[in-house]
């Protein structure tokens, strides 16, 4: 079991849609592999996390918004954690 | 990755466990991994009951005793391996829903009675409840022939499962499209 960053009612579109972390990313022109080398995670991680179905740890948290150049606040702060399901 | 644990069993489960290990991938899917595992022990212990049911059908009578011993193991050495880290997982399993424990006990411990009931019978007739035919020279050129084409079989699968993944090796190094959604 894994905690997830949206509801269980959330379309996997909309959820990728609206991720700060994906927003960020692309407004830094970086790929999800490249943010994936650089965070030291699998690019399905980075997939998972983008499209609210993995929440990282706070490790993995701090390193994705020191490479992107943002605050683990502004990039998981909105998301109420919601338990249930696997990524 | 290792505890505090100096002893030789704990040593000997680090090392066997390996958590440093990269296959174990990242954060992600190691949760995913050890759910896996822990999906893989549970249906092992099922299967190992049922097997051991069927064995005792069929007659035998230290099969399903080794069979029994086997699905036991899962939970014993995972209870073990969680005390050493200061986790009690007899008592979380006090969490379990009454319907979920009645299911398991039930299952289990009625599949064991079974097996020890077949057991007896076996013992006191001379034979299993589904007696097997007795062996023939027939029958033991069939089962001679079973057991090779088994060993080739497995000499072939193994030279597949080679092949597999090689294959999958160099496909994983093609370039990957990004922000692809699956």
């Amino acid at each position: 079991m894994t905690t997830r960053l949206t509801g269980p009612s959330t379309p996997r579109g909309a959820a990728a849609a609206e991720s700060p972390v994906r927003l960020r990313r692309r407004a830094l022109k970086i790929t999800q592999a490249e943010l994936a080398a650089a965070t030291e995670v699998s690019r399905q991680t980075i997939i998972a996390i983008e499209q609210g179905d993995y929440a990282p740890s706070v490790f993995l948290a701090l390193r994705i918004a020191r490479t992107l150049g943002s605050t683990v606040e502004d990039l998981f702060g909105a998301a109420e954690p919601d338990t249930g399901g696997s990524a | 990755m290792t505890t505090n644990d100096d002893s030789v069993l704990g040593r000997a489960a680090d090392r066997l466990m390996d958590l440093d290990s990269p296959v174990y991938g990242d954060e992600r899917e190691r949760a995913l991994v050890m759910e896996a595992y822990t999906f893989g022990a549970t249906v092992t212990v099922y299967a190992c009951v049922g097997a051991a049911v069927v064995s005792a059908v069929l007659g035998g009578l230290a099969l399903p005793v080794a069979l029994l011993l086997a699905s036991v193991l899962p939970a014993v050495a995972s209870t073990w391996y969680a005390r050493r880290r200061g986790v009690d997982l007899l008592a979380m399993s006090e969490r379990v829903t009454p319907r979920e424990r009645r299911t398991a006990v039930l299952s289990v411990a009625g599949a064991t009675i079974g097996v020890l009931a077949l057991m007896l019978f076996t013992v006191r007739t001379g034979h299993g409840l589904v007696p097997l035919p007795a062996p023939t020279d027939r029958g033991q050129h069939v089962l001679e022939n079973m057991l090779l084409g088994g060993i080739l079989g497995g000499m072939v699968g193994g030279i597949a499962g080679g092949v597999t993944r090689l294959a999958r090796r160099r496909r994983a190094t093609a370039t990957e499209d990004d922000d692809t959604e699956d």
